[in-house]
């Protein structure tokens, strides 16, 4: 059984599969590809979009999309040392 | 009423120890602001309480160093600066007071960066502050390192418990040699508090040994947060 992913692991699943949805992706393929209840997703929708990781667009049809912002792509390419570190001490 | 001899007599100016003393505080201190600075870019992208703890362990360390220094000045080289601006006898309780509360504050969260997920307290963090305070203000009021070596090292021994008991529900034999390295850096900061002590342990023999470990404690740690923060 896998083991239950933590706070840190899912914000990056979320955002890892922004990116590679050509960094645009509507609400509802991220909650599928995501693996959360709506509940979930949307708590952690509204943090990544609080810390500005990602931002809400609208095209010229009114559909909503999400995108990772600069923050958030740093965030990405930063992950494997963060999460490498907080192993090393435990934390 | 008898004046408070706070300081050993016989405390003269010994530029050599004043030296080692300042040697050895730059290089901990540098160590603890760079492993500060150096996770302050993770801290905000993640906001991991962790990490948080972790790096403000270390401020703390760093500040608590900084008042031992002061308080090893106003034992010796303060007759010959301050005696006529400061009340010296006053000069270190209030150092010892700071060290007090910022050393026990570092060492719960250095504790509480391990053990956090495990111990989600709404006030978690105002009873480790007070904590620390009472136990700084215990320590101001008796004028005594003593009673604060003796309470931090309770404490010490609270700390490996914990986090012997953390590292064994985790189940993760990844990195116990961390458990070792905190387990040391804590035992060698309360030897680095018994040194203002009793004057007879301040012999430069056993000090310099003390100082030359705690450094490489720190030296470890940094090497270890440089890995992961270039």
């Amino acid at each position: 059984m896998r083991k239950k992913r933590d706070r840190l692991e899912v914000i990056y699943d979320i955002m890892k599969i922004v990116r590679e949805n050509h960094n645009s992706i509507k609400p509802t393929p991220l909650l599928r590809y995501s693996n959360l209840s709506s509940q979930s997703f949307s708590e952690y929708l509204n943090e990544l979009l609080e810390k500005e990781f990602v931002k809400g667009i609208k095209d010229k049809k009114g559909k909503r999309f999400f995108t990772l912002t600069d923050k958030g792509f740093k965030f990405l390419e930063k992950y494997t040392m963060i999460q490498g570190f907080i192993e090393e001490f435990e934390l | 009423m008898p004046r408070l001899n706070f300081f050993p007599r016989g405390s003269f100016f010994d530029p050599t120890r004043m030296g080692i003393e300042l040697i050895y505080l730059l290089i901990v201190i540098a160590i603890c602001l760079f492993i500060y600075f150096k996770t302050k870019d993770m801290y905000d992208l993640t906001k991991h309480k962790g990490i948080g703890y972790f790096r403000n362990a270390f401020l703390l360390f760093a500040s608590a160093y900084i008042f031992r220094f002061a308080f090893f000045l106003f034992g010796n080289v303060s007759r010959l600066v301050f005696d006529f601006s400061l009340p010296r006898q006053f000069m270190g309780p209030i150092s010892l007071l700071f060290i007090g509360y910022l050393s026990t504050l570092a060492i719960f969260f250095l504790t509480m960066s391990t053990i956090w997920k495990r111990f989600k307290h709404k006030h978690a963090d105002h009873l480790l502050h007070a904590i620390a305070l009472f136990i700084s203000l215990v320590v101001f009021f008796l004028h005594s390192p003593v009673i604060l070596t003796i309470t931090q090292f309770i404490l010490l021994v609270f700390a490996i418990v914990m986090s012997y008991l953390n590292s064994k529900r985790s189940k993760s034999k990844k990195h116990p040699h961390m458990f070792l390295v905190y387990v040391l850096l804590f035992l060698f900061w309360i030897i680095n508090l018994s040194l203002l002590g009793p004057k007879h342990i301040h012999r430069v023999g056993f000090k310099t040994p003390v100082y030359v470990i705690s450094i490489i404690i720190f030296v470890i740690i940094f090497f270890k947060v440089k890995r992961w923060t270039k």
